[in-house]
Parts: C-alpha cells; sequence; structure tokens
C-alpha cells in the first residue's frame, strides 16, 4: 500500500509530485524540441561536426540559461540537501561538458568525450531524485523549484547535445562521431561512445527504477511518462542498431537495451495497471457510498465499501485512504467528502435518534402526568367535592356555610388542573388526531389557521409528526397574535408557514427560549420587534424528525417556514 | 326519576348514588366500564345515564361512543355525559346525531347536586344541556359573516342560557325579565339563526348545535 507518512508532509509533497514533476517532463520535452528545431533552422556548417559559429547568439543564450538554471538548481539543492546536492552538481558539469563537441580547433577524441558526457547526467540525476526523495519531510515550495530546475537543466544538457550534431540526418549520431574521429578504427573512444550509449539506456532504466520506488514523491502518472520514455528510447536504440552501415562499424544487437525495454514495460505494467484498476475500484466505491448516503446507516455501509487494506494506517480511517498517493486529486477530494459525508450523516442519524427518544420519553412521561392528573387528583378533588356536598346537608347551617364555602373553591382548582393537563396533552390531538385538533385551533383563532390540501392528507401521518405539527402551529398562533399560519400537508413533508408581514415582528428562532427575548433589541432591530417565535422544545420535535425552522424574508415581509418531512 | 351511573371511580360513583338518592332519585344501578352500561341501560331502562367519558380500557372516549349508541338504541333514555374536557368538540360529537335528551357537563358540576339534578331533570325532558364554561368559550370565540354575530347581547344571553338547558321560565328569572321578552327574545334568535318554525324543542337545540357548529 502506497501510503504517505503524515497529514501535512503527505499533502505538501502530493503538491510538488502533481505540479513539479509533470511540469518538469513536459518543461523537457519543450525545450528538446525546441533546441532541435532551432538548431536545424540555424545550421550554417556543411560539416556535421561544426554546428554553430563560435559565438552565435543561440548557443550563448542556451549556454547561459543552462548554467543559469543549474548553478542555480544547486545553490537551492545543496543546503537542503548535501547529499542530493552532490550529484546533481556532477549532472550538471557533464551536461554543460557537451558544449565542447561543437568545437573544431578542439582535439577529436575531447570532441567525443564531450560529446559522450552529457548521458552520464542521467544517472546522477536520477541519484539527485532518489537521495532527496529518501527524505520525503523536505518539501514545500524550494523542494518544488529544485525538481524544476534539474529538469530544465536535464532539458539544457539534451539541447546541447542535440546541438552537437544533426540527430536528423545522422539518428545513431554515428555520422557526426566519425566526423570528429571516434569511430575511425578501434580505440577507447569507440568504446567511450558505445559504452556512454548503453549506460545513458541504462541509467535511464535505473532512473525508472529509483522514480518508481519513490512513490511519495512521484505520481503514477510521472513513473508511467518516465517508463514509456525508457522503452521508446530502448526501442530507438534496437531499431537504428541495424540500420547502421557505416563501413568498417559493428555494433551488436543491443542487449542491454532490450533489456531495458522489458524491464522498463514489466515494470511499468506492474506499476500503473494496479493503479489504475484501484482508482477504478475508488471510483465505484465513490458511487456505491453516494447511494449509502440516503440511508440511516451511512457510516457502517462506508465501512463496508471500503475494503479492510484501505482502512489500515496510523491516521485512521477515513484520513488512511484519502492519503493513497495512486489517487488522482478529484478522486481524492471526492473520496474524501464521500466519507466526511457518511461519517456526518451517520452521526446526524443518531443525533437526531437521540433527540427522538428524548422527545418520546419525554411525551410518556407527559401522558403519564396527565393521566395521574386526570385519573386521580381531578378525579379526587371531584369525589372531594361530591362527599362534602353530601355532608353539608347533615349540618348545622353555620357549619354548612363554611363546608359550602369549601367546596365551591374545588371547581377554580378542577378548571387549574384541567388548564395544565390540556397543556401536556391536547385531549383532542391525542383521541381523534391532527384533522380534528386543527380544526379546533382554527375556531378558537377564527381566520388565522388555514390548512390546504384535503383533510385525510393528516390523517394518515404519524402521531410524532402529527405532534410536532400541532406543537408548531399552536405556538406559532400564540406567539404571533396577529399573523396567519397556513398548514400543507404533502406526500413527503407537512409544512407550516406563518406570515409575520402584518404584525410587525422579526422572527427569531435561533435562540433557546421564548424567554429568551430580549426587550433592549427592540429598539434596535428597526420595523419591529423580535421575538422568539417557537420554543426549544417544539425545535427539538421538528428537528427531531430532521425537520427545519426557517424565517425567509420574501417580498411580502418576514415568514417562519417549518417544514417536517413525513417519508421515512 | 331512575338513572344509572358509569364511572370507572368507585368513590366517585357512590357519592353520587348517595347524593341523588337523597335528592329523591332513584339510582338504578352503577358500573365502571362501557359494555356493561349497555347492558345495564338494556336491564333497567333508566330514564337518564349519567356518564362519564373516560372509562376503559382506553381511559379516551368510551363513554361518548357508549352515550351515542344508547341515544340510538334506547331513544326513551336520555343521556348526560361527564368530562373534564372543556373541548367543544365532544359536546358536538354527542350532540350531532341525537341532539334531543343529551347533555354534556363538566365533572366538578355533580357536586352541585341542584345543578345535576336539573341537568337530569332537563334531559330527561328531551332537552340539551350544556356546561356554561363550555357555552362560554363557544361565545367567546369570534366569527366574523356568522349569524351568530348578528345577534344582540340580550339574545345571545338567551342563546347561552337555553344552550345550558333553560326553559323560558328559567331564563326568564336569570335575567329578570319577563317570560314574554325571553320569548320575542327566543323568535329573534331562531329567525336570526334562520331556523324554520318547528317544534320548540327541536328548535332550541338546534339553536344550541348551530352554537357548536356555526
Amino acid at each position: 500500500m502506497l501510503l504517505v507518512p503524515g497529514p501535512t508532509a503527505g499533502l505538501r509533497h502530493r503538491r510538488v509530485a502533481a505540479f513539479g514533476a509533470p511540469l518538469a517532463m513536459v518543461t523537457t520535452t519543450a525545450v528538446s524540441v525546441v533546441t532541435l528545431a532551432a538548431g536545424n533552422a540555424l545550421r550554417r556548417s556543411a560539416d556535421p561536426g561544426v554546428v554553430f559559429e563560435r559565438g552565435h547568439p543561440l548557443v550563448v543564450l542556451v549556454l547561459v540559461g543552462g548554467l543559469t538554471t543549474a548553478v542555480a538548481g544547486c545553490w537551492l539543492l545543496l543546503p537542503q540537501h548535501p547529499a542530493a546536492g552532490l550529484p546533481m552538481s556532477v549532472s550538471v558539469a557533464t551536461v554543460l561538458s557537451g558544449w565542447w563537441a561543437g568545437w573544431p580547433w578542439l582535439a577529436p577524441w575531447v570532441r567525443a568525450a564531450a560529446l559522450a558526457l552529457p548521458l552520464a547526467a542521467a544517472p546522477c540525476l536520477a541519484a539527485t531524485v532518489w537521495l532527496w526523495g529518501g527524505s520525503t519531510h523536505r518539501g514545500g515550495r524550494a523542494s518544488r523549484v529544485v525538481l524544476m530546475l534539474s529538469a530544465l537543466a536535464g532539458a539544457a544538457a539534451a539541447g546541447l547535445h542535440l546541438l552537437a550534431y544533426d540527430p536528423l540526418a545522422d539518428l545513431a549520431c554515428l555520422r557526426t562521431c566519425r566526423a570528429v574521429g571516434i569511430l575511425v578504427g578501434p580505440g577507447p573512444a569507440r568504446v567511450l561512445l558505445i559504452g556512454s550509449q548503453w549506460l545513458g539506456v541504462g541509467a535511464a532504466a535505473l532512473a525508472f527504477g529509483v522514480v518508481a520506488a519513490a512513490p511519495s514523491v512521484i505520481p503514477g502518472a510521472l513513473r508511467g511518462t518516465v517508463a514509456t520514455s525508457v522503452a521508446t528510447l530502448g526501442l530507438c536504440r534496437i531499431g537504428w542498431s541495424p540500420t547502421v552501415s557505416a563501413p568498417g562499424i559493428e555494433i551488436p544487437l543491443d542487449l542491454v537495451s532490450t533489456a531495458a525495454v522489458l524491464l522498463a514495460a514489466s515494470a511499468a505494467g506492474a506499476s500503473v495497471v494496479p493503479v489504475l484498476l484501484r482508482r477504478r475500484a475508488a471510483d465505484r466505491m465513490v458511487r456505491q457510498l453516494e447511494d449509502a448516503f440516503t440511508t440511516a446507516r451511512a457510516g457502517q455501509a462506508a465501512h463496508r465499501l471500503v475494503p479492510a487494506r484501505w482502512r489500515q494506517g496510523a491516521h485512521g480511517f477515513p484520513g488512511a485512504l484519502v492519503q493513497a498517493s495512486w489517487l488522482t486529486p478529484v478522486q481524492r477530494l471526492s473520496l474524501a467528502n464521500s466519507l466526511l459525508s457518511a461519517q456526518a450523516q451517520e452521526r446526524l442519524t443518531a443525533a437526531r435518534s437521540a433527540q427522538a427518544h428524548a422527545v418520546d420519553l419525554a411525551d410518556s412521561e407527559r401522558a403519564r402526568i396527565e393521566r395521574d392528573l386526570h385519573d386521580g387528583a381531578q378525579q379526587q378533588l371531584v369525589t372531594a367535592a361530591l362527599h362534602l356536598a353530601a355532608a353539608s346537608a347533615h349540618l348545622p347551617a353555620d357549619v354548612a356555610a363554611e363546608v359550602t364555602a369549601a367546596r365551591e373553591r374545588i371547581p377554580g382548582i378542577l378548571a387549574a388542573l384541567r388548564g395544565i393537563s390540556h397543556g401536556l396533552f391536547p385531549p383532542v390531538l391525542e383521541h381523534e388526531g391532527l384533522a380534528a385538533a386543527l380544526e379546533e385551533l382554527a375556531a378558537d383563532n377564527l381566520g388565522r389557521l388555514r390548512r390546504l390540501g384535503e383533510p385525510n392528507q393528516l390523517t394518515a401521518i404519524g402521531i410524532g409528526i402529527a405532534r410536532a405539527t400541532y406543537a408548531v402551529v399552536s405556538e406559532l398562533l400564540e406567539t404571533s397574535p396577529a399573523a396567519r399560519v397556513t398548514v400543507h400537508p404533502g406526500p413527503d413533508a407537512v409544512r407550516v408557514t406563518t406570515d409575520l408581514a402584518r404584525t410587525g415582528q422579526v422572527p427569531s428562532v435561533n435562540g433557546d427560549t421564548r424567554a429568551a427575548v430580549q426587550p433592549a433589541a427592540a429598539s434596535s432591530a428597526p420595523g419591529g420587534h423580535r421575538a422568539e417565535v417557537m420554543s426549544r422544545s417544539t425545535l427539538d420535535r421538528v428537528e427531531a424528525l430532521g425537520g427545519t425552522v426557517e424565517t425567509v424574508t420574501g417580498d411580502e415581509g418576514p415568514r417562519v417556514e417549518v417544514t417536517i418531512p413525513c417519508g421515512s | 326519576m331512575r338513572v344509572v351511573i358509569a364511572d370507572d371511580v368507585m368513590l366517585l360513583r357512590a357519592g353520587m348514588a348517595r347524593l341523588l338518592s337523597d335528592m329523591n332519585v332513584e339510582v338504578a344501578g352503577e358500573c365502571a366500564e362501557a359494555d356493561t352500561l349497555l347492558r345495564l341501560v338494556e336491564a333497567e331502562q333508566p330514564d337518564v345515564a349519567i356518564i362519564d367519558i373516560r372509562m376503559p380500557p382506553t381511559h379516551r372516549d368510551e363513554g361518548l361512543v357508549a352515550a351515542t349508541r344508547i341515544r340510538a338504541t334506547h331513544p326513551g333514555v336520555a343521556v348526560l355525559v361527564l368530562s373534564q374536557y372543556l373541548e367543544p368538540r365532544y359536546a358536538h360529537r354527542l350532540l350531532a346525531d341525537q341532539p334531543a335528551a343529551s347533555g354534556y357537563l363538566l365533572k366538578e358540576r355533580v357536586a352541585d347536586v341542584a345543578v345535576l339534578v336539573d341537568a337530569l331533570r332537563r334531559v330527561a325532558e328531551g332537552e340539551c344541556v350544556l356546561d356554561p364554561t363550555i357555552v362560554a368559550r363557544l361565545l367567546s370565540r369570534r366569527r366574523p359573516n356568522s349569524p351568530l354575530e348578528r345577534l344582540t347581547d340580550r339574545e345571545h344571553e338567551t342563546l347561552s342560557l337555553m344552550a345550558e338547558g333553560r326553559s323560558n321560565a328559567g331564563i326568564a328569572s336569570t335575567l329578570g325579565v319577563s317570560e314574554r321578552t325571553v320569548e320575542a327574545a327566543c323568535a329573534q334568535v331562531f329567525r336570526k339563526l334562520g331556523l324554520e318554525p318547528s317544534r320548540d324543542t327541536n328548535r332550541r337545540v338546534s339553536a344550541v348545535l348551530k352554537l357548536l357548529r356555526p
């Protein structure tokens, strides 16, 4: 499994890998192509070994550019990482040596060596990347700059090498090499050339291997690109070699190149194909997670959908998975989003069920108290009144008067108890349902309560939703004495709206209770006083059912909109 | 007058029976639940059944259901429902189908035996009786565009007393006016509520129903 060590470092390196490395590859390719084209266009000499006049502006420009970027890269890298800075410096030196191959006044063996040396930059750069990639805690902008500069240096090296001869006319650079005297007869120069070519291919393969082993820095796309480059280079070597027909030259079938191609292809396959497969699996998982969000157990579904091997890691789930380096940034984002949504959904569900449980508990407690009041205290008071009445008939007139006075206080107590028990448990709502209870409310608040739709839409809904709706409606009628309340029963939700425009109220439902109304706010709120339109317990009822309470300020003034879903 | 009492609280039943016996009302039977009540009514054929609205098994509105059934099956038996519920809805349910010879009183009225016996007598005579508190609550409801809004204060008073089940003489003595004045007021109420002339009792019941459901 390919995981970065920590969230912060991982993020930084991912950023480096995501932008720096591909950009470096593109830059290398672009610079090479441009330099090649420019070299062909500006060629002046018929001698393939002498490309440019001394002091040609392009030559100077390329030389200065290559020098600057290489030195800057070394300078930046050295304090950051001395071990990686050394091969980097060597690679720059070898790269710059290619320049001398174009000077006809130099000894041929010097020019041959100059032509061959830049290829040694490849292992040096590979070593740089390897050493630098090993210390993943170093990162940030400097690292990105280093990567880009080393890529530019590589590009400059390739450009200088290409400037030294005409690769289109002389694909294997054999003519050029012969022109500069390398291939004339066997000798150390010839060995050096062929050796350097093998070394180039081998170094590229090695670089690929190193890059493939440093996954935290180099994304799969770059590894694929490198592998393709290696394979192409190897194929070129194999393809070109048989066409070489210069007399007296024998180049054996390039076994090293063939091996490099096979190695690159298998490494690419081993590296790229699993990544592609895992990405596809991740895509599928994201889709399944999205489907799972609608269910109450989204978090569990996520755990089920995410394979166990993706759930490991010091940072737990889902941190470990979303930091996997083989994910594309978009996948990483959508996966993180899905997993977090799933967790949030599950926590929300748990919170709602806890809230609903609390509301249910409170309701059953209310029912019990109401029953106790009705069947206990109220009945006993009535009975007591009865007995007092019966007793007073047999008492002397003065005592009877006192007993009667006591008895006559009982109806007042009973009326008070009735008020309490009605508040606890509106009997019509409990016995006859929401439609009947709303009818009673409408009769008590004539012209202020409107019900849209059919009354039988209200009979089908559950008692929890009915209680919440009733609580909302009766509270809105009570707290906003001039407002009109409308109930819209629907197949998915019951919606209650209150038009507060006529009351001059500024609705507030975010406070704790109605008692939290701030008299001081009356002067600060223009156009009316601020009032809590709903108590905490009613809000709890609505929220426990997944409903919402919103205050909307439309063209016709402020409005409170309560939506209580009744689908689930 | 013979009555049966249905209430699940034994003490209350017994106290009521004792009070009524003192007032020369014969208590022909007592029971604690609706099914027994129906059998008792069948067996005893009382003048009035006094029924608590809340009885086993669900303690909701069994008494009301039983009362409606008694009125449907035994037209000769009047019902007086005792309730702790102030909601006019229950009174309306009781009176909607069989308005005559039915009464709905708050339970605490039983302690005032004179009121209780008066109500029993009226329902036994075929009138309908509503608790004054419920009548007051009904009258306090504002009703734009209702014929009730066109009644004068005196006619309002007359209607509320009518709803409590009082006769013209009773209304006259309560208001301190002559019976002829009450008759005239009643005629005005009937006319304004759009009640066609028919038997006086029926019109009074219809007027009360208008009050319950405008």
